[in-house]
């Protein structure tokens, strides 16, 4: 299991897309206030576990440019599929936060080509970056009751 | 009745609920299956006429669910038309309340088809109807009768058509309305229609609503009962009180519940359903409890009952209000009301009267007050009768024949058909009535109260008379026994066992004779059956019949000629008129030959309709009110109250050779005390303001249902008398915080 991980696509890394620092969006309850003309003070309601989409952008090396045909199509199977595990800093989120992820949508960013690489995934000279669209959703849910 | 006070919360936090949505193919058992993905959107409770109804959304596309994200299937579009749905939605504020509980019937599945490449994909909109929904399924098509056979046995027989709920209106000739049996049916439960007339009372409402509930409920395909219905009132005396008169056939359930259990006499209703069971629950309009009639010794006190769930509310320090709108309505208050039947009646005995003849002296023409009927026809004409054909230039050269034949045949013309038998109310008539016996008692013919000294004085030309009297064949009125007070008299049980309405009695004509026993009164339309004479009785009588376009009477002689009852005037003509010739008569013609009378020796019982209606009216205190406002009078009319008064010693009937009077005279009916108990149930109902409320909070909670009464709202400083009843709870999970809405009206009772 790599440190950085998108369902079962491994990066060398996956960040924040404007500060590489900033960790993955997770869900929680959503708290709406409540004030009303001649009445003291704020009530609120807790109306339930929601979460916004988010951006991240991820790198990843490929041992040749053949392989960017191979990396663009799978990156756009996971469009729209079932929630995804993501791993942030060797932190499965789905069982640290009962969150996964699915994927609203993916963007190549950038593919390189690089004079001289060494380490990386694939030990590979090419370097592709894609930006992600992700909402976060809870997991591990108590079914509705009957 | 104690009043409960419910606020919504004034916690910090509170939670949402979840409406849980269930579908069964049927309505009972435990078949129900929980449908996770099926959202509730709307739900709305309400009273009648409105149904209840739910609105249910379904996505279908290639999705995942918010309670299962990881996994992607393809839902397809949900089959829930005709499907029965149960709603249920927790108290999340507290959980020990049972939670919000609806059942209805899905009708109409609207989608939003937004386009199926891959897999079709859109939005489903159901509308589920509540349970009075089936009830407008329901037909009235047949009706039960409980029929007794000679051998006593009881039978339950089924006819092809629904039968009003009693059979006419309320009104004058009519005494007998009710066809329900005077029994509970011996099958089932409650009471069926009468097989005779008998055997029959009254449906009253609250009968009517149980009959169709247990005979008419909601079938299945089968033909099989789907549910039982049952009827709960939620308080005493609710439909109870008042009588109706509703025709059914080919009717539905609802139609008719919603006409019977009405708010124009105070009460609605809801329905709810229990395991196997709908109950049709009816509540009152009404805070107090409000008084239609006093008891007497043979009736009960009539009420009309209050509302059993009053509710405080007192929401003054809750965050979760979105709206409360109270609305005052001073267009439903008035300051005077009149309860009006129909037209005063009086009926008296009048005498006859030849003016021309009898005014000889100024004190004569003073007495013109006095005269009753007196002729309705000229002098020309008179004379012109009593003078025939004498004044033909070839008269003197007929035989005896032949001028009484002319004669005759001048007499008989339409021209002067009138003389001696058209009578009108003399123009100048003092509307009094001397008492025979006793000098200078005079009584007032028409009456605005039961004060001797207030009469009320009608322009004579507009008085009508009525075809019949007031008084029942059959019945005594003789003496004091209309003041004492007529024992119920309106039908009698004939030999074929059938109870049969008494008719009214025409008008009575009592006319004086000289008979074999000395003077004798008759009836003048028996004259020739009850006269008895020296040569075998008389061979003629006599008809009275009123006109309609004046109080002008008819009275005719059948069986002769008209003048046999201007004995007076066709024997001595000269006195009066200075007719010296009278045409011939034979000996069959002359009055003098056949026991003629005096119209002027007559008397006639008639009952008059006066100018002015019934009315009982009730003054609202308003002194604090200022006096530049418009006075609001309500007019409320009840079509069958009546006061029909006898003026004393009015000729009741001619028995034995003589008159038979009502001494005391006295209403033979009275319905004013009922009015004034109707007028002061309305005053108390009309005399106040009403409001409406219209409450809009965030939060999904049940406190209050439909049918309570919501008595004020607010705290001390912001107190709001507010008596208004629930007709509609409305939950909205439509937008981002799920949303409780009340509505509230006001009955506007009509009494009649």
């Amino acid at each position: 299991m790599g440190l950085y991980q998108l369902g079962t696509f491994d990066f060398i890394s996956i960040h924040g897309a404007y500060d590489r620092a900033q960790p993955p969006n997770i869900p929680r309850e959503t708290v709406i206030p409540v004030i009303r003309a001649g009445v003291d003070g704020v009530g609120f309601i807790r109306a339930g576990v929601h979460s916004e989409p988010f951006q991240m952008r991820s790198v990843v090396d490929l041992a040749s440019p053949s392989q960017v045909r191979t990396l663009i199509a799978g990156y756009r199977e996971l469009v729209g599929k079932e929630a995804q595990t993501l791993i942030w800093g060797d932190l499965d989120y789905s069982t640290a936060f009962s969150t996964k992820y699915v994927v609203l949508d993916v963007q190549m960013l950038a593919v390189r080509l690089l004079s001289a690489a060494c380490g990386g995934k694939n030990s590979g000279n090419v370097l592709a970056e894609a930006i992600w669209t992700l909402q976060p959703v809870p997991i591990n849910l108590d079914p509705p009751e009957a | 009745m104690p009043i409960e006070e419910v606020a919504t919360s004034t916690e910090g936090f509170y939670d949402v609920p979840r409406a849980r949505i269930y579908i069964s193919d049927k309505l009972t058992g435990d078949d129900w299956e929980f449908e996770p993905h099926l959202y509730l959107k709307r739900l709305r409770l309400a009273a009648s006429p409105e149904v209840d109804s739910a609105e249910i959304e379904w996505d279908y596309a290639r999705l995942t669910h918010p309670d299962d994200p990881e996994e992607v299937i393809t839902e397809n579009p949900f089959e829930g038309l005709q499907k029965f749905l149960k709603v249920q939605i927790e108290d999340t504020v507290d959980p020990g309340r049972n939670p919000i509980t609806w059942y209805g019937v899905v009708e109409v599945d609207q989608r939003d088809v937004q386009g199926s490449t891959r897999d079709p994909t859109g939005r489903q909109t159901f509308i589920a109807w509540g349970l009075a929904r089936l009830l407008e399924r329901v037909t009235v098509d047949r009706s039960l009768v409980d029929y007794v056979d000679d051998e006593g046995g009881t039978h339950e027989v089924e006819i092809g058509v629904g039968l009003p709920f009693n059979v006419r209106e309320r009104g004058f000739m009519v005494p007998d309305r009710g066809n329900r049996m005077h029994r509970e049916a011996i099958e089932s439960d409650g009471y069926l229609f009468a097989d005779t007339a008998d055997r029959s009372e009254e449906w009253n409402a609250e009968q009517a609503v149980e009959y169709l509930l247990e005979n008419f409920p909601p079938k299945n395909l089968d033909g099989d009962t789907l549910i039982e219905c049952v009827l709960h009132s939620h308080g005493e005396h609710l439909l109870d009180w008042y009588d109706i008169t509703v025709p059914t056939d080919r009717r539905t359930v609802k139609d008719l519940l919603d006409e019977i259990i009405n708010r124009r006499r105070g009460v609605g209703y809801w329905c709810d359903f229990d395991t196997d069971t709908l109950i049709v629950n009816v509540f009152s309009f009404l805070d107090k409890e409000l008084e239609l009639a006093a008891a007497t010794a043979s009736t009960e006190r009539k009420v009309i009952g209050a509302n059993e769930e009053q509710r405080r509310l007192n929401f003054e320090r809750s965050f979760d209000i979105e709206s409360a709108i109270v609305r005052n309505l001073s267009t439903t208050v008035y300051d005077v009301i009149h309860v009006e039947g129909e037209r005063k009646t009086a009926t008296a005995t009048l005498d006859f009267a030849d003016v021309e003849r009898d005014r000889t002296t100024l004190e004569d023409v003073r007495k013109l007050g006095k005269y009753q009927f007196v002729p309705d026809w000229e002098t020309a004409q008179e004379t012109k009768y009593l003078k025939a054909g004498v004044a033909d230039a070839d008269y003197a050269g007929l035989d005896l024949v032949q001028k009484t034949e002319r004669n005759a045949y001048i007499r008989s013309q339409d021209a002067l058909a009138h003389v001696y038998a058209r009578f009108k109310v003399h123009r100048d008539w003092n509307q009094h009535l001397d008492d025979p016996n006793i000098p200078f008692i005079r009584y007032s013919v028409f009456r605005k109260n039961d004060d001797e000294t207030d009469p009320d004085t009608q322009w004579v030309w507009g008085l009508r008379i009525f075809p019949t009297t007031v008084f029942r064949q059959g019945v005594d009125y003789s003496g004091s026994k209309i003041a004492d007070g007529l024992p119920e008299a309106a039908s009698f049980v004939g030999p074929d066992g059938v109870k049969t309405e008494r008719p009214f009695l025409p008008m009575i004509l009592a006319v004086p004779i000289d008979s074999l026993e000395g003077t004798k009164w008759v009836n003048g339309e028996r004259l020739n059956a009850t006269a008895s004479y020296e040569d075998g009785g008389g061979r003629w009588a006599l008809s009275v019949r009123a006109l309609h376009h004046a109080p002008v009477i008819n009275i005719s002689v059948t069986g002769g000629p008209q003048h046999f009852i201007a004995l007076d005037q066709f024997s001595d003509p000269t006195s009066t008129l200075g007719v010296t010739s009278v045409g011939d008569v034979d000996e069959r013609d002359n009055p003098e030959t056949n026991h003629g009378l005096n119209f002027t020796a007559f008397k006639l019982t008639l009952s008059f309709e006066a100018q002015g209606y019934v009315t009982e009216t009730v003054e609202l205190d308003r002194k604090d009110a200022p006096r530049t406002r418009q006075k609001r009078e309500l007019f409320i009319k009840l079509h069958d109250a009546r006061a029909d008064y006898v003026v004393p010693q009015t000729i009741v009937a001619i028995e034995n050779g003589g008159q038979v009077v009502s001494e005391s005279g006295g209403y033979v009916r009275d319905d004013r005390p009922r009015m004034k108990a109707i007028a002061k149930a309305a005053s108390q109902w009309y005399g106040t303001e009403r409001q409406t409320l219209a409450l809009r909070f965030k939060q999904i909670r049940d406190f209050v249902h439909v049918g309570d009464l919501i008595v004020d709202v607010g705290e001390t400083y912001n107190r709001q008398d507010v008596k208004t009843t629930v007709t509609a709870v409305s939950y909205d999970f439509s937008g981002d915080v799920p949303m409780t809405e009340l509505e509230t009206s006001y009955a506007d009772l009509d009494f009649s």
